[in-house]
């Protein structure tokens, strides 16, 4: 893109902003796990993913602040629930381990699918940051699918929970592949692949959970969209206490 | 079955500054002493995550987050490798992680007197860091010249990784220092928390029994009141540098003698907080550990079960 227009800015913005907040909420969600998982060696493993995840959040607000927004801490910080993009599937906060690897899982594939279609947005500073990202989603994806097949194979018990868990999980999928005010974006720069995400997700998840023997759960249709601002009274909650310090100074150094 | 002669023999190696490795032969006397000094080293740095894991979802910027996520798992991280080298070390006796861990929620092994405690504000997660690990690294460093070899080498990475903490904590101290009226009260308020708890943490003037074997064994070289004094001496000015106040007004160092002077902790309160588990979130603590290893049980079944059905399937 040689010249681009304030328009096709503010498009782009559209189109990250979902992406970024994902990955920041599911950064944030997964730090709740920190002393919590089932053992010492996957603490450290989840720390390093939750780390790498709002790492990529604060790559893409860097990339958003460069196109007009503000500043990558004021956007996590200073910014109404109602202003942020991201999906019920990462918002959800932690259950039990059955119910995070089914919802990591369903998130990193989609996540990895819609990095990959991104590559083609012809911006500089997006392609560097996704560059990075893409290199360590890989490892992600690959952790939480060896947990769904260590579950899956994991005795009849384990079976039963995840196979329940995919069930609750599926319920939360609806507003995971919309684009809100995006989806007119999309088409500015040339990114209409990202839009029909949803197929080539069912397709790639539903092989995988055939040949672990795991049924396919029915996908709820979406209550509210995440991708609009719609995040109940939960998020509320969340963002209440995410921002509760630095509410004490706003404007301070921390 | 340890005879006499042979124990006379690793004393002298030892007292010749030799060093053991985990294939040498040892008294058992030592490898209790060992058992028990890492056992607990490697819980306590577990339980020490809580009071600051709870803050990484409050953490008032990115990079604050993204440091103290990073600390907390370098903790986690510090008990994994502590706990190896105990399970090596407990072989003799059949025990291994799942036993070790068991321990701290049956009460068989204790932890550090300062993860007991409350830590309620975001610059108690500051003050943990600058003092709590700048505490640890005073007794660790004296722990890198101990007889056990395996124990000094670790140690070597940990007191590296525990330098980053002391500046991480100092870091997040020093902001609030230099902030408002409201965050200078936030700081002074966890300094003034904290100081007791860390007069107690290098234990009681006149060691105990098996305190005084580990210094026989060289395992550890310093007594609890000299590790003490360094750190007084360590801290004194860097409280005042900060322009906090030390919430001990008998505190004074000893013109001729350069030895600190300071009011004593409450011994019998925090003995028994530690003995039995009975601080102000000690209880809560547990909790959450059982949560993580008893709750989750279950899912390490379930990957030794998966890890045999897919062995047999060749994969």
């Amino acid at each position: 893109m040689e010249t681009v227009t304030p328009a096709h800015r503010e498009a782009l913005a559209d189109i990250l902003l979902p992406i970024a907040d994902d990955a920041w909420i599911a950064g944030q969600r997964g730090s709740e796990w920190l002393g919590m998982a089932p053992d010492l060696e996957e603490d450290l493993a989840l720390s390093s993913i939750s780390q790498d995840a709002l790492g990529h959040a604060q790559l893409l607000y860097d990339v958003l602040a460069e196109l007009g927004n503000r500043e990558a801490d004021e956007q996590v910080y200073a910014r109404p629930a109602s202003g942020w993009r991201h999906c019920r599937l990462v918002q959800t906060p932690r259950q039990d381990w059955a119910d995070f690897v089914a919802r990591r899982y369903c998130y990193e594939t989609f996540d990895d699918l819609r990095l990959h279609a991104l590559a083609g947005a012809g911006h500089a500073p997006l392609q560097s940051a996704l560059a990075k990202i893409l290199q360590e989603k890989l490892y992600h994806v690959r952790h939480f699918d060896t947990w769904l097949q260590t579950l899956a194979w994991g005795g009849t018990q384990s079976r039963a929970r995840l196979q329940e868990a995919m069930a609750g999980v599926f319920s939360e999928l609806g507003d995971l592949f919309s684009w809100g005010q995006g989806a007119s974006a999309l088409a500015m720069w040339n990114l209409t692949a990202l839009s029909s995400l949803r197929p080539l997700w069912e397709s790639r998840v539903r092989a995988r959970l055939e040949q672990l023997g795991l049924e396919w759960p029915r996908v709820a249709a979406k209550k509210s969209d995440g991708r609009l601002g719609e995040h109940g009274p939960e998020f509320s909650d969340l963002l209440a206490e995410m921002t509760s310090v630095r509410a004490m100074e706003p404007a301070g150094e921390w | 079955m340890d005879d006499v002669q042979r124990v006379n023999d690793f004393k002298a190696r030892i007292g010749a500054g030799e060093k053991i490795e985990s294939t040498d032969w040892m008294p058992k006397e030592y490898r209790d002493l060992l058992i028990k000094q890492i056992h607990m080293h490697g819980i306590s740095e577990i339980m020490g995550a809580y009071p600051e894991k709870e803050w990484v979802g409050k953490a008032p910027t990115i990079r604050r987050k993204l440091a103290l996520n990073a600390k907390v798992q370098d903790e986690i991280g510090h008990g994994q490798m502590l706990l190896r080298l105990a399970e090596d070390l407990s072989r003799p006796y059949g025990r291994g992680r799942e036993a070790l861990m068991d321990d701290v929620l049956e009460g068989r092994v204790k932890f550090h007197n300062v993860f007991h405690l409350e830590a309620p504000t975001w610059a108690d997660a500051g003050v943990i860091g600058f003092m709590v690990d700048g505490g640890a690294i005073i007794t660790q460093a004296m722990l890198l010249d101990s007889s056990y070899a395996p124990y000094a080498r670790m140690l070597k990475r940990i007191v590296a990784e525990e330098s980053f903490h002391m500046q991480h904590g100092e870091s997040v101290v020093l902001a609030l220092a230099e902030g408002s009226e409201a965050q200078r009260a936030m700081l002074q308020g966890a300094i003034t928390r904290w100081w007791p708890a860390m007069m107690y943490f290098f234990g009681p003037r006149m060691m105990g029994p098996s305190s005084q074997k580990m210094m026989d064994y060289k395992i550890r070289t310093m007594t609890n009141e000299q590790l003490r004094q360094k750190f007084i001496n360590r801290y004194v000015p860097r409280i005042q540098a900060l322009g906090m106040a030390i919430p001990d007004p008998a505190l004074y160092q000893d013109a001729a003698t350069r030895t600190w002077h300071y009011t004593d902790p409450d011994w019998e309160w925090f003995t028994a907080v530690v003995h039995h588990n009975s601080g102000p979130m000690s209880q809560a603590r547990l909790s959450l550990r059982r949560e993580a290893h008893r709750g989750q049980q279950w899912v390490r079944e379930a990957a030794i079960e998966a890890g045999r059905v897919l062995q047999e399937r060749g994969a």
